[in-house]
């Protein structure tokens, strides 16, 4: 740890005396669209400017624009246009979210109008994180990113291991990962691991809790990540890191203007070597080595934007490999177990936004090979399980503004396809290698008056043919909202599904392993959310709150558990599911503080003969939050963040609870400015006080763990 | 009358109590020879990691449960004077209880041991099975430390003990099937290998010491019915007889006081065997069926001669698996308790209070 100590003292030194005044990191986002208010056409290629910034946008042939990375605050917006009269607007950007801004440009000169816009998510359970905070954060997997939301535990073994995802207190397989819009979930155990994408793929991760099927498909049931991978920019970047356990990684990317586009590519690497000493057991206190921990990664991307058919199209493409030791548990070891992944992929996305008519078209394919081997495990059979995967999927959908007032104000529908090749080892030869999956869908929003107030009406449908049983599933969903001041309420019903994975259904038959040819879908056949939020300007503070509370029962959730004769099955078990949900953010603008607190409660229990035994599954916490402070003075920035994974059960009993922990992280980095380059030199701590506890029982956790980072990028330019 | 009040609110009252008092004079510590000790039923629950502690004199009796902690699939117990072990299975400890103030410690065995089976040599060792390396380790269960490894033979699963020796049953079972017969190390009193014993019966998994005999059942081959029980001399270090037709997979074994063998088969029930006419009492065709459905996992015979059983259901989340006593003839339940999930093996402790 000497030579770590040592750099981040020069860093830290280095960082104090070449201070200088700057603006800090940018987190926010403006979007819009730009159209003729007399035609109410979109207006292309208007200039959009942040004044006193070298931030700057067009719009495309849609009249859409976007600005990335802003921090938040108030701004001066300038639209310009050949023709039109420029326009300049005060924008209130707030942290993290996407502040809308719709403006429409007059052929004749007219004078300047104020204009406040409040930003606003599309659903108030949704967190999004932006490539500018994903950079911001450190983060070095999916995973990390995926952590920052409310109501997200992630669990992982170790920190170089496979690391899934739980919503409000669901199995990794009741959530859907959508990557470009094709699943990341493994068809063999329906579970994805975040940790096998690196950050440097990503653009933006949106997650959304709650069950989903009726916009998002099958196994959506707890939840849904969004996985946006590198967008094109105009941008210039590159990045150093060093580390702990050995870590170095490298980073860079190329972006240009192509047209009324942009591409942009780039590759990533990164290595741990792994390595650490630890106590080799709670009741054991001899330490030993941990050893086969190491890992080695790369990713590459390449992205392209442009308008095509007055609509704007994106191709992406990329690549990402890793190899990685499986060092099993920390008292019993497998030292020669190891993963290896590639895994391809190549989406294109159209999207015309007209006045009142959406239509987008995406299609999206990945193909996968994972190889699972260990040549002497420390019990049972040694194995070597290949799983090549094929996927393609396509997706259709249109939107129709019908009108701004009326029971029935938008109506949109669409449907999707998707193809699955999967060759596995672990599977039995009577799985299916090839299926065939399909959705339809449809939505429609309107509203009613009541009590002198308007509700907002939402209602959702989706059919959905499994590929594997041919069988018919239905999910819905419905909402209705309304506003009291700044206050908004939100009450909604679902219903979704999850199928059995592949590895449920037609796994390799071995010892103490038998099929339950009676397996059914896990299905919540009736989630009920209420929902509320509140913004407002508070004094000097932008204050946010939101809290939602929910129950939705499991029928059938797929469990594998042993009988009497320490036979493993598949089984479907009934589940209860309740809880709630808490997120607050205080922003003092003027102070550049911002402090968010994430707070989750889910009880999920199981039912015997239709009691509620109270007895909680194993390993869901029931308690989850997540705290961070961050202050941006000048060209510094602070954060810190605490998060606490709480009590949580290692059997299906209410005993040997594992008693719940806090660990904390830190972040400081600094900016500079060299000519059109920004720089930024970051420090990123994780386990800051050495906290070595770990969510699941036996994997042994390195403690603190730190990280130098030095980023440079240039970008004059924003592209939409 | 007011005299005659209390006498009558009394005697209610006493009437009231009587269960609770009989119940609590059942569980009533046991003084003799000068010590006070009360007698404990030890069951270990698979699922759940847990010990359920039952008073074993009492018709209604208390239980207690016993964490043992996060990790492992215990399936076997051992229990003398006021310790129980517990290999921890695919957790590479064995867990000493201290019956008497209920708390854990676990003390390391070799890596991937796969602790399963253990039996006490004398009150302070107790002798573990590493099935996945063929040896076995004793613990010091007073100081709580682990000698050096004792080599053995194949897959040494479970333990007896008796006649002052611990007979330690090696399965053979390589990839976890059965490559052949099974056999019989024997660790002397001295702690060391004093011989072992050449079975013909396949994948031994449970025994019992009466007299110069060791009873031993024979799981067979999974899902081929073959299960034997192996007579085996202690004297002579041979197997005197092998009786068949004990079917799929028993898995427990002992003898009552009547003389019969009983065996606990999973699928079936409680079947009894006679070794003098050679004759099933209750076969695997009519046996014995505690709370009228198998599974049964475990029969133990307590100091008094009651036999009890163990049912774990189907082992599913919530679900507690149920101890069954039976008084002679052994056919009908006198008490129910309900266990952790999946309880899976029975031992008795004498336990001294002192």
């Amino acid at each position: 740890m000497a030579g770590p100590r040592i750099l981040f003292l020069l860093l830290l030194g280095m960082m104090w005396f070449g201070a200088s005044p700057l603006l800090a990191q940018f987190p926010g986002e403006l979007a819009g669209t730009v159209t003729d208010a007399a035609t109410r056409a979109p207006v292309e290629a208007a200039s959009i400017d942040l004044a006193g910034t070298p931030v700057a946008a067009r719009t495309d042939a849609s009249g859409a624009f976007r600005l990335r990375g802003l921090e938040p605050g108030e701004y001066r917006v300038t639209v310009r246009r050949a023709g039109y009269a420029a326009r300049e607007l005060p924008v209130t950007v707030r942290n993290g979210a996407t502040a809308r801004l719709d403006v429409a440009l007059h052929p004749v000169p007219l004078a300047l109008q104020a204009l406040r816009v409040t930003a606003a998510a599309a659903d108030p359970a949704a967190t999004t994180v932006s490539r500018e905070q994903i950079e911001a954060s450190g983060a070095r997997t999916a995973a990390d990113v995926v952590e920052r939301a409310g109501g997200v535990v992630v669990r992982g073994t170790g920190p170089t291991g496979p690391r899934t995802v739980s919503i409000r207190g669901s199995a990794a397989d009741e959530v859907l990962v959508l990557v470009d819009g094709a699943p990341l979930n493994d068809p063999v155990t329906g579970e994805a691991d975040l940790g096998a994408v690196p950050a440097a793929s990503v653009e933006r991760v949106t997650v959304l809790p709650g069950a989903r099927t009726a916009r998002y498909g099958p196994r959506a049931q707890a939840g849904v990540v969004l996985v946006e991978t590198r967008a094109a920019r105009a941008r210039q970047a590159a990045e150093l890191s060093a580390g702990s356990l050995g870590e170095w990684s490298g980073r860079g990317e190329v972006g240009a203007a192509l047209g009324p586009g942009a591409w942009s590519a780039g590759a990533h690497l990164r290595r741990i070597g792994g390595g650490f000493d630890y106590a080799r057991d709670v009741s054991d206190p001899t330490v030993v080595r941990r050893a086969n921990d190491d890992l080695d990664e790369w990713s590459a991307f390449g992205a392209v934007q442009s308008t095509v058919a007055g609509g704007e199209l994106r191709l992406r493409g990329g690549w990402d490999a890793l190899d990685r030791g499986l060092p099993g548990l920390g008292h019993t070891p497998s030292p020669r177990a190891r993963e290896e992944m590639g895994r391809g992929r190549a989406s294109l996305a159209w999207r015309r936004a007209g006045a009142r008519t959406t239509v987008a078209v995406a299609a999206s394919g990945a193909a996968q090979r994972v190889r699972f081997s260990d040549p002497a495990p420390p019990f049972g059979l040694p194995y070597d399980d290949t799983t090549r995967v094929r996927t393609g999927t396509a997706r259709v959908d249109a939107d129709r503004l019908l009108g701004e007032t009326g029971l029935l104000r938008s109506v949109g529908g669409g449907a999707e396809a998707g193809v699955q090749r999967v060759e596995a080892g672990a599977l039995s030869s009577t799985a299916p290698r090839t299926r065939w999956d399909f959705g339809a869908f449809g939505h429609a929003g309107g509203g009613v008056a009541l009590g002198g107030r308007d509700v907002a009406l939402g209602a959702e449908a989706r059919a959905d043919r499994d590929g594997v049983t041919r069988d018919w599933f239905l999910s819905r969903a419905l909402s209705a909202a309304a506003a009291f001041g700044p206050l908004r309420v939100q009450l909604a019903n679902r219903s979704s599904f999850t199928p059995p994975s592949l590895g449920d259904q037609f796994f390799r038959e071995g010892v103490g392993v038998v099929p339950n040819p009676d397996l059914r879908p896990e299905r919540v056949p009736s989630e009920w959310e209420a929902s509320a939020q509140y913004g407002a300007t508070l004094g000097p503070a932008d204050v946010s709150l939101a809290a939602s509370a929910f129950t939705g029962d499991v029928k059938g959730m797929i469990v594998w558990l042993p009988d009497f004769a320490f036979r493993w099955s598949p089984r479907n078990l009934d589940v209860a599911r309740r809880g709630a949900d808490a997120r607050a953010e205080i922003g003092l603008p003027a102070a550049r503080l911002r402090v968010t607190g994430a707070w989750t409660a889910a009880r999920v229990t199981w039912v015997r003969d239709g009691e509620d035994t109270g007895i909680q599954v194993a390993y869901r916490p029931e308690h989850a939050g997540l705290f961070t402070a961050r202050w941006s003075p000048g060209a510094w920035r602070a954060e810190a963040a605490a998060r606490y994974t709480g009590l949580r059960y290692p059997v299906p009993d209410r005993a040997n609870a594992l008693p719940g922990f806090w660990s904390a992280e830190l972040a400081v980095s600094r900016e500079w400015r060299l000519g059109r380059w920004h720089a930024v030199t970051a420090v990123d701590v994780d386990r800051l006080f050495d906290e070595t506890q770990s969510l699941i029982a036996g994997y042994p956790e390195p403690g603190r763990r730190i990280r130098f980072d030095l980023r440079l990028s240039r970008a004059d330019l924003h592209q939409p | 009358m007011s005299n005659r009040t209390p006498g009558r609110l009394a005697r209610l009252a006493c009437f009231a109590l009587l269960p609770a008092a009989l119940a609590a004079c059942g569980a009533d510590p046991i003084t003799g020879g000068g010590a006070t000790y009360t007698r404990m039923e030890v069951i270990v629950n698979s699922i759940s990691n847990t010990l359920t502690l039952v008073s074993a004199d009492s018709i209604a009796p208390t239980a207690r449960s016993v964490s043992l902690g996060a990790q492992g699939s215990p399936v076997s117990v051992a229990a003398r004077g006021a310790y129980a072990v517990v290999p921890m299975g695919t957790y590479p400890f064995a867990a000493v209880v201290d019956l008497r103030a209920g708390t854990v410690r676990n003390v390391a065995l070799p890596a991937n041991s796969g602790a399963t089976g253990a039996a006490f040599l004398n009150d302070s060792i107790a002798i573990v099975g590493n099935p996945n390396r063929n040896s076995v380790t004793p613990v010091n269960v007073r100081a709580g430390t682990a000698g050096a490894e004792i080599a053995v033979g194949t897959y040494p699963q479970a333990l007896a003990a008796g006649n002052g020796n611990v007979y330690v049953l090696n399965a053979n079972l390589v990839n976890f099937s059965p490559a052949g017969p099974g056999s019989v190390t024997v660790i002397g009193s001295n702690g060391t290998v004093a011989g072992s014993i050449v079975l013909t019966g396949i994948n031994p998994a449970s025994g019992v010491v009466v007299g110069n005999t060791l009873v031993a059942v024979n799981s067979g081959h999974f899902g081929q019915g073959d299960g034997t029980v192996s007579l085996v001399n202690l004297v002579t270090a041979k197997e005197d007889q092998l009786i068949a037709g004990f079917g799929e997979f028993p898995g427990s074994v002992d003898v009552g006081p009547d003389g019969l063998i009983y065996v606990g088969v999973y699928s079936k029930g409680i079947v009894s065997y006679n070794v003098s006419t050679g004759q099933f009492v209750r076969g695997p065709s009519n046996p014995v069926v505690p709370g009228g459905a198998p599974p049964v996992s475990a029969v133990a015979f307590d100091y008094a001669g009651r036999l009890h059983t163990l049912a774990p259901g189907d082992c599913t989340p919530g679900t507690p698996g149920k101890e069954y006593g039976l008084p002679a003839p052994f056919t009908a339940t006198e008490r129910v308790v309900n266990t952790g999930v999946c309880p899976f093996a029975i031992a008795f402790a004498t336990v001294p209070l002192s």
